[in-house]
């Protein structure tokens, strides 16, 4: 009885947890880093692979003061320039959208950076690509950033709200991390890699 | 004497308790955007993820011609 209420009750901080997450394009794949940190990697035969990379820092800062901050950071790096393309209107709303050009050891690398700000924290999603591969790349990474989505629970997070009670009777069964990813994959195919990989982070993290 | 000494040192530390709790926040402030700066170097190391794959891809080709020639070496001894 016990064990259940507490599992009744993990489950139910898992599912109010808050979702960040953005849709990848169809044929990238998840790529990990030593470090543990995830991101997503074009499906290039080169050395350098444009990847994705989403990230969330707190900040007390006003938001044009955090960019002010920003950019003071990346002028002080040598060979690198840093500017404001435009705003950006995503599904989680308005960000400033910013690029990055560094001239690193492996050529120069082109960084597309969107920075939007939700409550005290900074909402930053990364796109890194060479300077030869960028210009292909951008319509998609356009894209790919006006996906980015912010959700207040994964019940509203759903496209297909019916398909909650789905989720809720998994949960019940307590499954394991491999169990979970299958299903997930098999019940909200239309949700994305993005958001599969963001829940599949919050189970683990409540499971632990 | 002692405890006199004491306060009287204890004193400015307190006082200065305050400032110091001001200094963290505006060290918080200070390093405020290094999360952009990080991510940035998250995703370069995402890309130069494929000099991996294709350094592993390399030793595995070569661990298996390697294989392939010792073999072939080897059932060419064996027929002998």
């Amino acid at each position: 009885m016990i064990l259940a209420a507490v599992l009744i009750s993990a489950f139910t901080s898992f599912l109010d947890q808050e979702l960040i997450y953005f849709t990848p394009p169809p044929d990238w794949t998840s790529a990990q880093l030593s470090s543990g940190k995830r991101g997503f990697v074009a499906p290039s035969t080169e050395h350098t692979r444009p990847s994705l990379y989403l990230s969330v820092e707190r900040s007390t800062l006003s938001y044009s003061d955090y960019l002010k901050s920003v950019q003071r950071i990346y002028t002080s790096i040598p060979k690198t320039s840093w500017r404001k393309i435009e705003t950006l209107l995503t599904k989680a709303g308005s960000g400033t959208l910013t690029s990055i050009d560094m001239d690193t050891p492996h050529g120069m690398l082109r960084i597309l950076q969107l920075l939007l700000q939700k409550q005290d924290r900074m909402i930053i999603l990364t796109a890194s690509t060479t300077q030869t591969q960028f210009p292909s790349y951008y319509p998609l990474l356009l894209e790919t950033f006006r996906s980015l989505s912010y959700a207040s629970s994964v019940q509203s997070s759903l496209q297909d709200p019916s398909k909650f009670s789905l989720l809720e009777q998994q949960l019940q069964t307590a499954p394991c991390q491999q169990q979970f990813a299958r299903f997930l994959q098999e019940t909200f195919p239309e949700q994305g890699k993005g958001w599969l990989e963001e829940v599949l982070l919050h189970y683990t993290i409540s499971e632990k | 004497m002692k405890r006199l000494l004491c306060l009287i040192f204890l004193i400015p530390c307190l006082l200065h308790a305050e400032d110091l709790n001001s200094v963290k926040q505006d060290d918080t402030n200070l390093w405020a955007g290094t999360g952009a700066k990080d991510a940035t170097y998250s995703a370069i190391s995402l890309s130069m993820l494929g000099w991996g794959v294709g350094l592993a891809g390399g030793i595995a080709l070569l661990a298996s011609a390697i294989n392939q020639s010792s073999s072939s070496h080897d059932s060419s001894s064996c027929s002998h």
